[in-house]
């Protein structure tokens, strides 16, 4: 991993938390974009299922267990991104990862947008896929309308 | 004193009879359950209002003016639920006593980094049990005196109990502690240091706090 990432000075070490349909993606083009990625679920056949390009890591394991992040270097990484499907455990994976790990980058996946104001007040950075999609929805609309 | 207002998070049997606990110790008691089913036996069974929705989720908490709670009490099955309800508690709504329960002992210590410190692990707590158990394997009883300084146990010699097959001044009893009575079957032994310690006989043994340990390794072994 070492030489990898001193053959591209851009390439960063990242660990994805949960490969379901959203981590699956964010994996695959994270590493075919040339960085270290370690990818992590509870369920192999998740991690089986990772796309062909995928060149980086998997452990299977249950996140929430301090053992399980530790093995997945989150307190090296340059950036984590917890994507599992429920809000909360993103929530609490992103703040072990940052507080008990010392993670430095840490984004956590929430879907749900009523919760974001959960996600403000503990200072977790998060990403809400819906919410985007729905922004570039708007802007296309906007594009039209001005056009 | 009476508490203003508990909100207990939460329909398994540690949120029941919590509930049923303090129902009439506080002005206000509130259970937030995840069905509706739940809620209506806990309205029923023990006349205490309950509710079900998603607790962890803003809009919820409000409705619940847990601004208001001096307690809260998250019980739910996932470490992950409990971890936000109290968190939020804590942050968003200024809750001076924020208790999660968790499966998985590690995340005490983890949860405490975190800014969360009332934390409970039952797997703890029984593991706890058991170790002192088995550490104390042969204990049958212990009274406390003086403020605890003064212990009084009554003790099973068993077949591979340490002290078997000594005399009880070769057994090398700590300064501070005392074989006060042998019983051997029928027989009330008053102890001498003659006398040899047998399997099956029960001891009771008085000592000083600070003796406990080395006392109890003496006469039983297997502390460690």
């Amino acid at each position: 991993m070492t030489m990898a990432r001193s053959d591209r000075p851009h390439s960063l070490l990242i660990v994805v938390i949960g490969v379901g349909r959203l981590g699956r993606g964010l994996a695959g083009r994270l590493s075919t974009a040339g960085h270290s990625v370690i990818a992590v679920d509870h369920d192999r056949e998740r991690l089986e299922r990772l796309p062909a390009e995928f060149s980086g890591f998997t452990i299977a394991g249950d996140a929430r267990e301090v053992s399980v992040l530790r093995a997945a270097r989150v307190g090296e990484a340059d950036a984590v991104f917890t994507a599992t499907r429920d809000d909360n455990l993103n929530l609490m994976l992103a703040l072990m990862a940052r507080d008990w790990f010392g993670a430095r980058d840490v984004r956590a996946r929430v879907g749900d947008s009523a919760r974001e104001p959960i996600a403000r007040a503990l200072g977790v950075e998060i990403f809400n896929p819906n919410g985007l999609a729905a922004e570039a929805c708007i802007e296309h609309i906007a594009r039209r309308a001005s056009a | 004193m009476k508490l203003q207002k508990i909100i207990i998070v939460g329909e398994g049997p540690v949120a029941y009879y919590l509930a049923k606990r303090f129902r009439h110790r506080t002005r206000e008691l509130l259970v937030v359950t995840t069905t509706a089913q739940s809620a209506r036996e806990f309205a029923e069974r023990l006349d205490v209002p309950a509710i079900a929705a998603d607790a962890t989720l803003p809009g919820v908490m409000e409705e619940l003016e847990m601004f208001s709670a001096d307690i809260v009490v998250a019980l739910r099955d996932e470490d992950h639920d409990n971890f936000v309800i109290c968190r939020a508690a804590q942050v968003m709504h200024g809750v001076p006593r924020a208790v999660a329960l968790v499966n998985d002992p590690e995340h005490r210590d983890v949860f405490a980094r975190l800014g969360l410190t009332s934390v409970v692990s039952a797997a703890e707590i029984v593991g706890g049990v058991i170790e002192q158990k088995s550490v104390f394997e042969g204990m049958l009883s212990r009274i406390d005196l003086a403020d605890a300084r003064v212990e009084v146990m009554q003790l099973r010699i068993g077949a591979d109990a340490r002290g078997v097959g000594h005399t009880l001044s070769a057994l090398g009893l700590p300064e501070g502690s005392l074989v006060a009575t042998i019983v051997r079957g029928e027989d009330v032994l008053i102890p001498r240091g003659t006398m040899t310690i047998e399997a099956g006989d029960e001891i009771l043994l008085v000592c000083r706090k600070e003796a406990e340990t080395a006392a109890l390794e003496v006469l039983l072994g297997g502390l460690s």
